[in-house]
């Protein structure tokens, strides 16, 4: 049985809230783990994520029909690769309402290419609302919230972006200090070669930070993949034994 | 008591999306499993036969020929569409007078619908004032056809509901824009916009459209159609009694 194909959809309707930092992470999670994974960034005033990561990550422009076509025809492919794409705050509205006419939410499933949507939460009212708005318009897509502890400040959002099933379960991306941080953003810094060799010289009490920070956040990816994979395969062996019990059934 | 359906598509200038509207009635058909033939009147070489080759004769409205063809086989199982020429809806419907077609309307023998298609320029209005007299009893339906940015229209709302009263139970139906790109895509793959959704060739082989071109075709085709099914189209055309009779045939 091939595996779905996941798009990682990373978005917030507000800019400065640990997207671009969550699609690189996801990235490099899966390069890590030596996969094909292709990253898109649809920021069209500061291409952070293309900039930091160029072999793995495409600069993509929706505002005109061909940039619509470049991308959404590249995320219906199933090729099991994962793609991930981050979503700016300013190309949001644009992302999900041509998601919505397109019927990307209806017609990937039946390529076998599954939409998940990391949703990057923060206090603020539209991020509230924006999420409730997702919710309803995508009802049948994962919507999982991540709360970036340099974000959320102490806030507890659980109540305001609730998760709508056991898949679906919220991702927390731990604080980096200000030092490292700097480091990481400067670049060239790449999370999956750190893990294999960290960079000569580099301070021992970072190292430490470094590796208990991608630890924290690549198991919280793992667990996550293997609850939609668990969540396919479920699918599909319902779908299985309905067609045994109902061999005139449809399939999907 | 069934009969015949005829439905004209016309308009008083090209470039307004005449053909268009006309591909779209026989997908809506089509999908909806009612028996529909289409007489496209650009002869020689007509546009809609292109997408629609198997439905579609082409001739010329006002030769006699052609009109026996179209009118001498009326079928009250069958829906004809009447593409007209661009400027020549005026002519034909004089046509259709002259051989008794508006009479057999008005003696209720023959459902005629006739689908106006607007241009934005105010000549459009004196169009629908120089076809009001034959269509008493046709079904008559305004159509706004909002293509390549058109700003419509150059007139008020006061005078196009002048024009608009001028014409007994007139119905506006609006046609919003379609994608360029994906108009663009429809005309170079020559198949019908359901052929297009489902990704599929002229022969009925698969093809590689772009997502996201059928996509915006499909979004755009449920507008259409929701205007058609919003004027009851499917039962005007054919009344229900007249689908129990051909279920029962």
């Amino acid at each position: 049985m091939s595996r779905p194909t996941h798009v990682y959809i990373v978005a917030s309707p507000r800019p400065r809230t640990g997207k671009t930092l969550l699609a690189r992470a996801l990235i490099e999670f899966f390069r890590t783990d030596e996969r094909p994974v292709a990253g898109f960034d649809l920021d069209t005033m500061d291409p952070m994520l293309a900039r930091i990561l160029p072999k793995f990550a495409l600069h993509a422009d929706i505002n005109d029909t061909r940039g619509q076509v470049a991308l959404f025809d590249e995320l219906i492919v199933d090729d099991e690769k994962p793609k991930v794409v981050d979503v700016s705050a300013h190309a949001y509205e644009t992302f999900f309402d041509l998601m919505e006419q397109i019927d990307f939410a209806t017609e990937a499933p039946r390529r076998s290419v599954e939409p998940v949507i990391l949703y990057a939460a923060n206090s603020d009212a539209l991020s509230v609302k924006s999420y409730d708005r997702l919710r309803n318009r995508f009802p049948r897509l994962t919507l999982a919230p991540v709360y970036n502890d340099g974000i959320m400040r102490g806030y507890n959002l659980r109540g305001e972006f609730p998760t709508t099933n056991v898949v679906a379960l919220p991702l927390r991306i731990p604080i980096l200090s200000p030092l490292l941080r700097t480091i990481v953003d400067a670049g060239p810094f790449s999370f999956a070669e750190f893990r294999r060799q960290p960079p000569q010289g580099f301070p021992a009490h970072l190292e430490a930070e470094m590796n208990a920070w991608l630890k924290r956040v690549n198991l919280q990816f793992r667990e996550m993949e293997l609850r939609l994979l668990l969540s396919s395969l479920r699918g599909t062996l319902l779908g299985r034994s309905e067609r045994q019990r109902d061999p005139a059934r449809p399939r999907a | 008591m069934s009969k015949p359906a005829v439905i004209i598509v016309g308009a008083d200038k090209g470039g307004v999306g005449k053909t268009t509207i006309t591909r779209t009635l026989l997908d809506y058909f089509s999908a909806r499993k009612v028996p529909t033939r289409a007489f496209d009147t650009e002869s020689p070489k007509g546009t809609l036969k292109r997408f629609h080759p198997d439905v579609t004769d082409v001739l010329d409205v006002t030769k006699v020929a052609d009109q026996m063809q179209i009118f001498d086989t009326l079928s009250d199982s069958t829906v004809t569409i009447i593409d007209v020429r661009a400027g020549l809806l005026s002519p034909t419907l004089t046509a259709l007078r002259d051989i008794g077609f508006i009479d057999a309307a008005k003696k209720g023998q023959i459902t005629f619908s006739v689908f106006h298609i607007l241009g934005p320029s105010i000549a459009s209005l004196d169009e629908i004032a120089d076809t009001a007299d034959y269509l008493s009893d046709a079904k008559y339906f305004l159509v706004k056809n909002f293509i390549n940015n058109t700003h419509f229209f150059e007139w008020d709302q006061a005078t196009y509901n002048s024009y608009f009263r001028r014409i007994k139970d007139a119905v506006e139906i609006t046609i919003p824009k379609l994608n360029e790109m994906a108009s663009e895509q429809v005309e170079l793959a020559s198949v019908p916009f359901l052929s297009f959704i489902a990704n599929k060739g002229a022969d009925g082989e698969n093809a590689a459209y772009s997502f996201v071109l059928r996509g915006y075709v499909r979004h755009w085709l449920g507008h259409v159609w929701a205007e058609y099914d919003r004027i009851k189209l499917v039962d005007i055309v054919s009344p229900k009694d007249q689908v129990q009779i051909r279920v029962a045939r």
